[in-house]
């Protein structure tokens, strides 16, 4: 295993939408070595509850969520490796004070679902469904953002001018 | 500050950029037709001082606003993106009556809570106006929401206010 990189905004890589992992296409023995990587470098991250491969650089549709350890999180699945990822369903929101490896010294405040269903393969291929809340459903969509190349930065809002501010503005 | 209309943002930052300046953090604000921004920019030729302060008189004179310009010394400097590890957010309304915003806060001082963000409304309502104010502090001398609850519950069961207060929710990934 390996403590990989993390490339930061303004690399362009990160703004790139990555490609679906095809298995046919794809060397196991070198998938599951990123995926054990990937899974190194999240733990050894401060935050270290989420990571995507994009952020190390390999634009591939891979992410790892562990919200277990974060005491804010109502439901964990524990440790999730999820190749493919699709949110097939969401509702509720939370807004999240979020903050990311790679855009560093930087948090700010963004609007999520609170419930997600999550739905992909496991690091064997195998389809997998995974229903959540709260913080770790927050995770999962951020992971999955940086699949599509957006950053939480692309989400923040103002909760000041979504609180109060109804009327006199349009 | 001063009368919002559109071009302040436009016309004071291109007085920095023509004397060299980088702009750092900015926030603006808008209540009622007020505006107000304070800005922290960074001017490398300090010789462009005084051009600077020509520039803003005029911008001063030209928008019908007020600048202020104070140097930050170094020592005093704080580099962007020192996050208190904790905040909490305070939510606080009722009928308006006056004290409000100064009961609340002189509590949170005689803590020794910083408040890091503040704004306040006034609603009108079938029973008079009511006040909605939300308050974000600095939550390094708070050990949890109870305690800060505890902390305000009295002055605001005293005013006949509500309150709620939470911990900002964070997630570093």
């Amino acid at each position: 295993m390996a403590n990989l990189e993390i490339i930061k905004f303004p690399d362009e890589r990160l703004k790139v939408v990555s490609s679906e992992v095809i298995k046919e296409n794809e060397n196991e023995a070198t998938l599951q070595t990123l995926i054990d990587d990937l899974i190194e470098t999240m733990y050894s991250a401060p935050g270290g509850i989420g990571i995507s491969s994009p952020q190390v650089a390999v634009s591939k549709r891979i992410i790892i969520v562990d919200a277990s350890h974060h005491k804010k999180t109502t439901i964990s699945h524990g440790l999730v490796v999820l190749i493919n990822p699709v949110i097939v369903y969401n509702d509720g929101f939370i807004v999240v004070r979020e903050g990311c490896m790679s855009v560093p010294d930087y948090t700010g405040n963004v609007e999520r679902s609170y419930r997600v269903v999550v739905r992909g393969l496991d690091r064997n291929f195998k389809e997998i469904e995974i229903e959540t809340e709260g913080m770790e459903a927050v995770v999962f969509q951020h992971e999955i953002d940086h699949l599509n190349g957006i950053l939480f930065i692309d989400r923040i809002k103002n909760p000041a001018t979504d609180l109060f501010r109804r009327k006199k503005y349009l | 500050m001063g009368k919002d209309k559109p071009g302040i943002v436009a016309k004071v930052s291109e007085v920095l950029f023509k004397v060299g300046g980088s702009i750092e953090g900015s926030r603006m604000s808008l209540i009622q037709g007020e505006f107000a921004i304070i800005m922290i920019f960074h001017l490398s030729d300090e010789s462009k001082y005084k051009f600077l302060m020509k520039e803003i008189k005029r911008v001063e004179y030209e928008m019908d606003i007020e600048v202020n310009v104070r140097e930050i010394s170094e020592d005093e400097y704080v580099e962007f993106g020192k996050y208190p590890e904790k905040e909490f957010i305070l939510n606080v309304y009722g009928a308006d009556k006056p004290g409000i915003v100064f009961n609340v806060t002189s509590i949170l001082y005689m803590n020794d809570i910083n408040i890091i963000d503040l704004y306040s409304d006034i609603v009108p309502s079938d029973k008079g106006k009511i006040y909605i104010m939300s308050i974000t502090v600095d939550g390094s001398n708070i050990p949890s929401v109870d305690f800060l609850k505890n902390k305000v519950e009295k002055v605001c069961r005293e005013m006949g206010l509500e309150i709620s207060v939470q911990e900002a929710q964070k997630l570093e990934m």
